[in-house]
């Protein structure tokens, strides 16, 4: 890679790396899990730099498989009791506890259903886009979202989950 | 923002900082690429080339294509300044305003370079950074052929002959977005650039990378140009010493560093092809080498090294660890050497303090 590639390279990993680091949490649950998802994906991505024709979604569907397999360091529920995560602030309109509380939600939905959901809710990809990402068939992104969004339901309470849906 | 995308933002509102630098993130993708050969070519392929017209007008001393031996005064009628030692640096870095020309990082039989780098870069977000701007060349007497600079705008710098010009630099780009790369198009783009002699019959060149927000302006470039001096020759060293070399290469590079930013080197000496002729030079010389560095150990990241197995099988490199601290690397850039071979390389190696430099060994 010569030093332009290179600057290049750098500019794009300044600029995504956190919202991919965000995309591997959603889907793994563990903050350094997802960060060694990211290096994989990014350095892996450095090799084949000149002859990726989009970098970004060459990066999320490796960063999405990487902490999908990452067997590791699961999605611990005991990390949510933490006390440093509730001197937190909290975005928008939900506090803290209803942070620790979705996370507790989402770590109940399955591994690969959560993926899905991350996929289509927070990259806001199409069906298609995120059966390409997935390497599944529209309909089992389509089954596999119905049900990743009946888990949620499920784990948040029907109220926190209309409200969270608008 | 959905209400649904809103919900997993607060799934990951207690993120902790980032651990992982972009700097350690360039270093792992390196050591991928140093492991997947097929890629080696790629610099070649996109790389950025100044194109300037070549034609011999001062012939190196035997007309062997090598520059001449120490001592050398005059080639046919053209006075020129005595070579230095081979393998000695020649200058050290100096600032002019934002612009910084660092040590040089690199000595060849032909020229020394050194990174330009320029300060307070207002990149819109945030402090201001400092960022590499391009690179300074520094040709040993009779090596630099300048004639694709003499159309440009003669400049006279300490008094001596010089022209500013604008080159050509190729970069292959898929579109004005990164998402973009399907069908890379190449464009050139024109970049300020001077050459002027230094001392008799010897040329520096200062080429600008061509982003506009690093672009080392004319008048900055004869700036920096004017403040160059040279210092007495100080032999390249490095922590080991190379016992065994595979015949037909010979020691082509040493210094203390990496050209490319980010990389965390220490010391780097080449060995090239020994057909490779440092004479008659409109540019660097650009060839698969037989590299052997020495950085520190990298513990960190997805992967770490000194590397196990120390020399993996079809990779062309060997790791070999020095202490708790460094640890060096054979990698063969040509893909030609037998596994044996590089291994042999590595085995030969023998070290000195890495962290005193007062005890490193002179590079021959």
């Amino acid at each position: 890679m010569n030093q332009r590639d290179e600057e290049e390279f750098r500019e794009f990993v300044a600029g995504r790396m956190e919202s991919l680091r965000g995309l591997a949490y959603l889907t793994c649950g563990d903050w350094q899990a997802a960060e060694d998802a990211v290096s994989t994906a990014l350095s892996n991505l450095y090799v084949h730099w000149t002859r990726v024709s989009a970098p970004y979604t060459y990066a999320r569907r490796s960063v999405v498989h990487a902490a999908i397999d990452e067997k590791r360091r699961p999605w611990r529920r005991e990390r949510s009791t933490s006390p440093e995560l509730l001197d937190r602030p909290a975005p928008d309109r939900l506090d803290a506890d209803e942070h620790v509380h979705v996370r507790e939600a989402l770590l109940r939905v399955p591994r690969g259903q959560r993926a899905v959901l991350v996929l289509r809710f927070y990259e806001e990809l199409s069906v298609e886009e995120t059966a390409r990402v997935l390497g599944r068939s529209t309909g089992t992104v389509k089954s596999q979202t119905a049900k990743g969004l009946e888990a949620l339901r499920g784990a948040l309470g029907t109220h926190d989950f209309q409200t969270a849906l608008g | 923002m959905n209400d649904m995308r809103q919900l997993l933002e607060v799934a990951k509102a207690d993120a902790p900082p980032v651990r992982v630098s972009v700097d350690e993130i360039v270093r792992s993708g390196r050591r991928r690429v140093r492991r997947r050969w097929a890629v080696r070519g790629a610099g070649a392929i996109c790389g950025v080339s100044a194109v300037v017209l070549a034609a011999v007008s001062v012939l190196p001393s035997g007309g062997s294509g090598e520059p001449g031996p120490p001592g050398t005064e005059t080639v046919g009628t053209v006075a020129m300044a005595p070579a230095p030692p081979p393998f000695s640096f020649t200058f050290t870095g100096y600032e002019v305003g934002d612009f910084e020309v660092a040590d040089p990082v690199e000595v060849t039989p032909g020229y020394e370079r050194a990174a330009l780098k320029r300060s307070n870069v207002d990149v819109g977000d945030g402090p201001p950074i400092t960022l590499s701007a391009g690179m300074l060349t520094v040709y040993r007497p009779g090596v630099f052929q300048p004639e694709g600079y003499r159309s440009g705008t003669p400049v006279t710098v300490a008094g001596r002959e010089g022209f500013a010009t604008t080159v050509q630099r190729k970069v292959l780009t898929g579109g004005p977005s990164l998402e973009s790369r399907e069908h890379p198009v190449p464009k050139w783009f024109e970049v300020p650039a001077l050459a002027w002699q230094y001392a008799d019959g010897a040329w520096a060149t200062i080429e600008s990378d061509y982003l506009a927000a690093n672009t080392i302006p004319a008048e900055a470039q004869r700036q920096l140009a004017e403040r160059f001096s040279t210092r007495n020759p100080a032999p390249a060293t490095a922590p080991f010493r190379v016992i065994h070399v595979p015949d037909g290469w010979k020691l082509g590079s040493a210094g203390p560093g990496g050209l490319v930013p980010g990389d965390t080197s220490v010391a780097t000496v080449r060995y090239v092809p020994e057909a490779t002729a440092f004479g008659a030079l409109t540019g660097p010389v650009e060839v698969d080498a037989i590299l052997i560095t020495v950085s520190p150990v990298e513990t960190e990241g997805p992967y770490p090294h000194p590397f196990d197995p120390p020399c993996p099988a079809g990779q062309h490199f060997c790791d070999v660890k020095i202490d708790g601290r460094y640890y060096a690397e054979v990698q063969d850039e040509s893909g030609t050497l037998s596994a044996a071979q590089v291994k042999a390389i590595a085995d030969g190696l023998t070290f000195a303090p890495v962290a005193e430099k007062g005890a490193w060994l002179a590079v021959e």
